[in-house]
């Protein structure tokens, strides 16, 4: 034990936290390209204290359904039931079997769970987070980043029910079922960037999340989730310009048995690229700004 | 090796909102608060920080002084890194932690036992760090069975306990503190003076926000006098303080 400097002992100096950097340095009105430095080392440093936000995501997940008497079954549960309606309503309406109908409509509910929380839930990442960014200077991209794993830790717990169904109807699965990692991990990709955009324009024009709340539940209708694509019929290529359609394809259609077709591989990876760019780009511009927005 | 620099630091609050359009832009000499104005893009902008310079190496144990609103506590963020001010440079060395209004840190639907393991989490100390510091804080806080508890259950009073102890629980080089937190029950409010006051023994370098003439004159050995986001004195403790109280 190191001695203090009245010769008492002292309990032992806690090591410096990521957060605080032995030396910080800012300043104002600065060139361009040091404010990209600086963001991305924002990005990296946030990107570095995974032990932390994994463990906070997974207090965040737990925390919906705190006091609750069966707690995070809860949340299978919910999913259980909404696709046991839906699988029966929309099965029937639309004419495929029990057997198609559950596990193609579990899997998309799952997966849309993820896609509309990144985007609904991003607007207000920010926002939430007060606490956080107005009393510790922590990498900015900290509280996305925890934000985003609340939610595929909920989107893995959820996946219980699609395993549940696929059993329950005895779903021939085979090999290209593992193909739907890869996909997962695009989808990961893009609920990040989705956040770092969406967070920052939430952020400041509380308006967008208005408007953006009703738009979700039409790209949920619009958007085949519930229905397969082929129902469409003759018109089915236009769901193929709905970048939605390719998000469920590339985790969907390998659990169903069916590698991701090459379009919807090379959409995605295209829209990860390009959201990625953007999301650099805005949360270079606007990170230093975002505590006087929220 | 400790040391704080500041170079003409400048900081405006944007106002957003239906304020931004019924305040009267420049609503000028009131003793209190920031300066509101316009900016050129016709935004309202309260400004908090104006000019400000500041050096400050080890051993320095600054106390900063001045009404409401004077921006004593923007400047302790910026020198924190919570704010990044819109004009100007900083230059900061050494291991610093932040106690500026901790109970914001609080999740309330957590007990007290996890809201400080969250937040020592957050500070990037390991679980066994964690285990070392836990016993620390909840002797410190006295909330006993009340640990246990979800933080919403918890006073006003109870809650400050928590979350002071936990802020002060660490040892770093610079501490930038707003003292005006530690308000609770007497008993409780020399406690905390103590505990802040081991705490400052131990940094090297000490910004402190207050309204007590009497914690400066014990604990710092330079004052600051700020007013409306300027500092307008800075050197000798009695010296500032007299012009603090000349008004």
């Amino acid at each position: 034990m190191p001695k203090g400097p009245d010769g008492r002992s002292r309990r032992e100096t806690i090591p410096p936290s990521p957060e605080a950097p032995e030396a910080y340095e800012f300043e104002a009105r600065r060139r361009l390209s040091t404010q990209f430095v600086d963001g991305l080392r924002d990005l990296g440093l946030a990107a570095g204290m995974a032990p932390i936000w994994l463990v906070l995501a997974w207090r965040d997940f737990l925390r919906q359904t705190q006091r609750t008497f069966l707690g995070p079954i809860w949340s299978i549960l919910g999913t259980g039931i909404t696709v046991a309606v839906l699988g029966y309503v929309y099965g029937a309406v639309l004419g495929m079997s029990g057997s198609t109908a559950f596990p193609h409509i579990a899997a998309g509910l799952v997966i849309w769970f993820f896609i509309s929380g990144c985007i609904n839930g991003g607007l207000s990442v920010y926002i939430s987070a007060r606490g956080v960014l107005e009393e510790r200077a922590l990498p900015i991209a900290f509280s996305a980043f925890r934000f985003v794993f609340r939610y595929l830790i909920e989107l893995v717990v959820k996946f219980i029910v699609f395993a549940a169904d696929a059993v329950a109807v005895a779903l021939p699965m085979n090999a290209n079922a593992f193909l739907a990692l890869p996909g997962l991990v695009i989808l990961v990709l893009n609920g990040l960037w989705v956040v770092l955009v969406f967070g920052p324009l939430g952020a400041r024009y509380r308006d967008v999340s208005q408007v953006v709340s009703p738009l979700m539940l039409i790209a949920f209708l619009a958007s085949p989730v519930l229905w397969p694509r082929g129902m469409l019929g003759g018109s089915g290529f236009i769901a193929l310009f709905n970048p939605f359609t390719h998000f469920l394809a590339i985790v969907r259609d390998p659990l169903l048995g069916s590698p991701p077709s090459m379009l919807s591989v090379v959409v995605t990876l295209a829209v990860t690229v390009g959201g990625w760019a953007l999301a650099i780009v805005c949360h270079c511009l606007c990170k230093d700004r975002i505590v006087f927005w929220i | 090796m400790a040391e704080i620099e500041l170079q003409d630091i400048a900081l405006g609050y944007p106002v957003y909102g239906r304020a931004s359009r019924s305040v009267v832009a420049a609503a000028a000499s009131v003793g209190t608060g920031g300066i509101i104005h316009r900016t050129r893009r016709r935004r309202v902008e309260v400004t908090a920080l104006d000019g400000i310079a500041l050096a400050a190496r080890d051993g320095d144990r600054i106390g900063i002084l001045g009404p409401n609103g004077a921006g004593k506590t923007t400047l302790l963020k910026v020198v924190a890194g919570i704010l990044k001010p819109c004009q100007g440079r900083i230059r900061r060395v050494g291991r610093t932690v932040a106690v500026i209004n901790p109970s914001v840190g609080l999740d309330q639907s957590l007990s007290g036992r996890e809201n400080i393991e969250q937040i020592a989490l957050l500070y990037g100390l390991s679980r066994r760090e964690i285990a070392v510091l836990r016993p620390d804080v909840e002797d410190f806080t006295e909330l006993g069975e009340f640990l246990d508890l979800p933080v919403e259950t918890y006073s006003a009073g109870m809650r400050t306990r928590l979350a002071f102890g936990v802020a002060t629980a660490f040892h770093p080089e610079i501490l930038v503190a707003d003292e005006n937190i530690a308000a609770g029950d007497a008993n409780f409010v020399a406690k905390a003076r103590e505990r802040m006051r081991a705490m400052m023994d131990r940094a090297s370098l000490l910004l402190l926000a207050t309204h007590s003439v009497a914690t400066i004159k014990t604990l710092c050995n330079r004052a600051i006098l700020m007013e409306r986001g300027r500092i307008i004195a800075d050197g000798d403790v009695d010296e500032v303080v007299a012009r603090y109280r000349s008004g």
